[in-house]
């Protein structure tokens, strides 16, 4: 049972999400959090995340995920760490290409060998922090100086405008948009309708790599080392981000792309406010997965008992009808 | 008077799905419910077997209040559904899932009888003359068919006051049929009812005492089905007269002899064998036969999505691996399971519609909702779906409007052949009607059918020619003519 009056509710929630926890944070902390100074840090901060969380979209609105999110940040960032040292171009497009090449693998093997994307990219990931133990040895490897030069919070917007710009477009204006999501709905009948499933696996995850070495090169430019575990709990923030952003779960045909935008920001905000509120980091991540299940449970499709309650809300409330 | 349902009334957002039905049941009565799809009928039925809560309504089960809250409460009040889709649970035997929900009959405490569960359901097979079934054995082990019979098996059991059948007839052969109607006449001696549901209205009029008949939600009249005809049964359902005809009425077309499809030597271990034949422009070709008979995997083949298949198939003169090449040869299929094969659910009717057309509607790669959805529109306009807009998901249509939709999807990429595998089941006579005038009309412009079907009356009417297989071979070859019986059919299907 679906109709137009819940499409809105899905429509608005993150953004109602987001003014409620950004209003919540606000007062408690005596307007702290929404001063311009610290408006302007969340939003640098939330970028990387951001970044991560686009890549990620593209993946689990096919339903299927990716774990190595934050191992591939971590080889991501140590290329360009050691090949700009060299050479700041290359090493650039060198960690990019990195990130490309995992996803790629993540895609081969799960799109075309059928195995599990979750066994896949839990591999992956372990390889991949295995990898990294002789590498990086005893301490972390250091960035050249020329590239904070990159650390302005100018180049980041644009970059973040230029990235969410592009996938937004891929994601909602192109065939190949509407057929990753289509996969998501029900991949059976998207092969039937003569989709070539393999092939649109195989570049959302090369996707996901990709935005994932995007987001690397901008945490080599923001912390200036390649550490052991750099990026370390990318793969679950972005996975919390997306939710929080109002991503359906298995992804599909009802996912938006702005889901991965409001997501970062509000974890960015909630981050951001609970650290200037003097919340342990320990009781944050506490408070980040209890608010993560709470949604989920909330905009779950078996949750009847929250569902009609909309719809009993909505009948007295002619207010809601009339949107 | 065994029950009654008074005022019943359930809205899914704005759609009035049932909209004050009350009808009443007499003891040892077997009531059928007709109505075209979308009428109510399963809504309706889904209340009084608990599956879902009524908006508003009353009902009354030998006088007594009648509130169940769930259908094993349901099932315990004497009142048991049995549905289209697989309803056993994979992963338990045959045997638990004849006692599933009444495990005291067969343990001591805490501890399961397993030999006292194997025997009792052993001894329930043999009466249902199932002889081949064993009850250790795990379900999924059996075909559908014989699975809808070990519900059937279950429902005997329980011997409820209200047995319910939702179009469980079209997916089960004669045989599984018979078992459901000795089923039926056994509840109705007992001085029980039966309520069921089914789009055929020969088996209707056959095996029911009354009829009531629904149309958009709303209650009709309740008739005898001695004092009705087929024709005046779908006169009252429908509300108007069918103008023209259902089947096709010429005969004596010539055929071209131009070959669209023609396949060599199609072979598929266990399924079929030696499948030879030619598919000419403009011809309307039926594939006959029992549904173990090898038809409906030779369909699959033709589409490229069954396994180890051996053998040429050539389309326009063009050999064909991928399903790419299907479509780039503009052929199309539509399958015998829509929900899980042709349709998505959780998606819009737009999205349903335009993902054959990507290509067309993306010249320059970019392509717009508003674009889609004006395109959507025009192509759903034309099989008139019935729908709130493109927007609404397709999961919330009715079954008639879901195989509008999917064949909007071959309409809209200007599909040639058509490959269509019972393009009818499950379908109410106005949506019937629809489509065989599509059939029609895609003939006049040269577009090319198979048709696969177990309805042996629409092959005869629609097919110029019919193959009829039989055991994984084609045993026989049938031309169109007038003084074609079901019987001429039926001697080369057995």
């Amino acid at each position: 049972m679906k109709n137009k009056h819940f499409n809105v509710i899905a429509f608005l929630g993150p953004y109602v999400g987001l003014i409620f926890v950004v209003t919540v944070l606000a007062v408690l902390t005596g307007g702290d959090v929404i001063a311009p100074g610290n408006i302007k840090l969340v939003l640098e901060q939330s970028i990387i995340l951001i970044m991560a969380s686009i890549g990620l979209t593209f993946v689990m609105t096919m339903g299927m995920l990716d774990l190595s999110v934050g191992a591939n940040i971590c080889i991501c960032c140590y290329v360009i760490a050691k090949v700009c040292q060299i050479n700041i171009p290359l090493g650039i497009i060198s960690g990019l290409l990195m990130g490309v090449l995992v996803g790629t693998v993540n895609g081969v093997l799960t799109g075309k060998y059928k195995i599990m994307s979750f066994l896949v990219t839990l591999c992956t990931r372990y390889i991949i922090n295995g990898l990294m133990v002789p590498l990086i040895a005893e301490e972390a490897v250091t960035v050249p100086f020329q590239l904070y030069n990159y650390d302005t919070f100018e180049f980041k917007i644009i970059l973040l405008i230029i990235c969410a710009g592009a996938a937004g477009i891929l994601f909602n204006l192109t065939p190949f948009g509407n057929r990753v999501r289509m996969i998501g709905s029900n991949e059976k009948a998207a092969i039937y309708s003569g989709i070539n499933v393999i092939r649109i696996k195989i570049i959302c995850y090369a996707l996901c790599g990709f935005f994932g070495a995007i987001a690397a090169f901008l945490t080599a430019v923001r912390t200036g080392t390649a550490a052991l575990n750099t990026g370390s709990d990318m793969m679950f923030n972005s996975l919390i981000a997306l939710v929080m952003g109002g991503f359906p779960a298995k992804g599909g045909a009802k996912v938006r792309f702005s889901a991965c935008i409001v997501g970062g920001l509000v974890m960015s905000f909630l981050t951001n406010g609970l650290t200037i509120l003097g919340v342990d980091a320990n009781l944050q991540q506490f408070m980040r997965g209890g608010i993560f299940l709470i949604i989920i449970v909330l905009v779950s499709e078996k949750n009847l008992s929250f569902r009609s309650w909309i719809k009993v809300w909505m009948k007295n409330n002619k207010k809601v009808e009339a949107l | 008077m065994l029950a009654k349902f008074e005022h019943m009334k359930k809205y899914f957002g704005a759609t009035k799905a049932v909209d004050d039905i009350s009808i009443q049941i007499e003891e040892g009565e077997i009531r059928a419910i007709v109505g075209e799809n979308g009428s109510g009928k399963s809504t309706l039925l889904s209340m009084i077997a608990g599956i879902l809560k009524p908006d508003e309504g009353h009902m009354e089960v030998e006088g007594k209040n009648y509130h169940p809250h769930s259908q094993s409460d349901a099932n315990r009040l004497g009142v048991s559904m049995i549905v289209q889709e697989i309803n056993t649970l994979p992963g338990l035997t045959v045997a638990e899932n004849i006692f599933l929900g009444r495990e005291s009959e067969y343990s001591k405490g805490f501890f399961r009888d397993l030999k006292k569960l194997n025997q009792l359901a052993k001894d329930k097979l043999e009466t249902a003359g199932l002889h081949s079934i064993n009850p250790a054995d795990d379900v999924t082990r059996y075909s559908l068919e014989q699975r809808k019979m070990i519900e059937l098996v279950r429902a005997a059991d329980i011997a409820p006051k209200i047995l319910m059948v939702d179009e469980t007839t079209t997916a089960l052969s004669q045989t599984g049929r018979d078992e459901l109607y000795k089923l039926m006449k056994a509840t109705k001696n007992r001085g029980n009812s039966v309520l069921f549901i089914s789009h055929d209205l020969k088996e209707v009029l056959q095996i029911s005492d009354t009829i009531t008949v629904m149309r958009d939600g709303k209650y009709i009249d309740t008739v005898k089905s001695n004092e009705m005809t087929e024709d005046s049964l779908k006169r009252l359902m429908v509300g108007r007269e069918l103008s023209g005809h259902y089947y096709r009425e010429d005969y004596d077309t010539k055929i071209s002899d131009e070959v669209v499809l023609e396949v060599k030597d199609l072979n598929c271990p266990s399924h079929f064998k030696n499948v030879n034949f030619q598919l000419h422009r403009g011809e309307i070709l039926g594939f006959g036969g029992l549904s173990e008979a090898g038809m409906h995997e030779v369909a699959r083949a033709l589409y490229g999505t069954e396994y180890d298949v051996t053998g040429q198939i050539l389309v326009n003169g063009k050999a064909v691996h991928t399903i790419k090449d299907r479509l780039d040869e503009k052929l199309g299929y539509i399958s015998k399971n829509r929900d899980m094969e042709s349709l998505f659910n959780q998606a819009s009717i737009r999205d349903n519609i335009c993902i054959t057309c990507m290509e067309k509607l993306a010249p320059r790669f970019l392509v717009t909702k508003g674009k889609m959805t004006q395109f959507s529109e025009r192509q759903a306009d034309i099989l008139h779906v019935k729908m709130e807009d493109v927007n609404q998901l397709v999961g919330a249509l009715s079954g008639g409007n879901k195989q509008k939709v999917a064949l909007s999807k071959w309409l809209a990429c200007d599909t040639k052949i058509f490959v269509m595998d019972s393009p009818t089941r499950g379908i109410d006579v106005g949506v019937k009607a629809v489509i065989y005038n599509l059939m029609e009309e895609l003939k006049k412009q040269g577009k090319s059918m198979i048709i696969v079907s177990e309805e042996l009356l629409e092959l005869i009417g629609m097919a110029d020619r019919i193959l009829i297989f039989k055991d994984g071979e084609i045993s026989g070859e049938i031309y169109r003519s007038p003084d074609l019986s079901e019987e001429q059919l039926v001697q080369e299907m057995i």
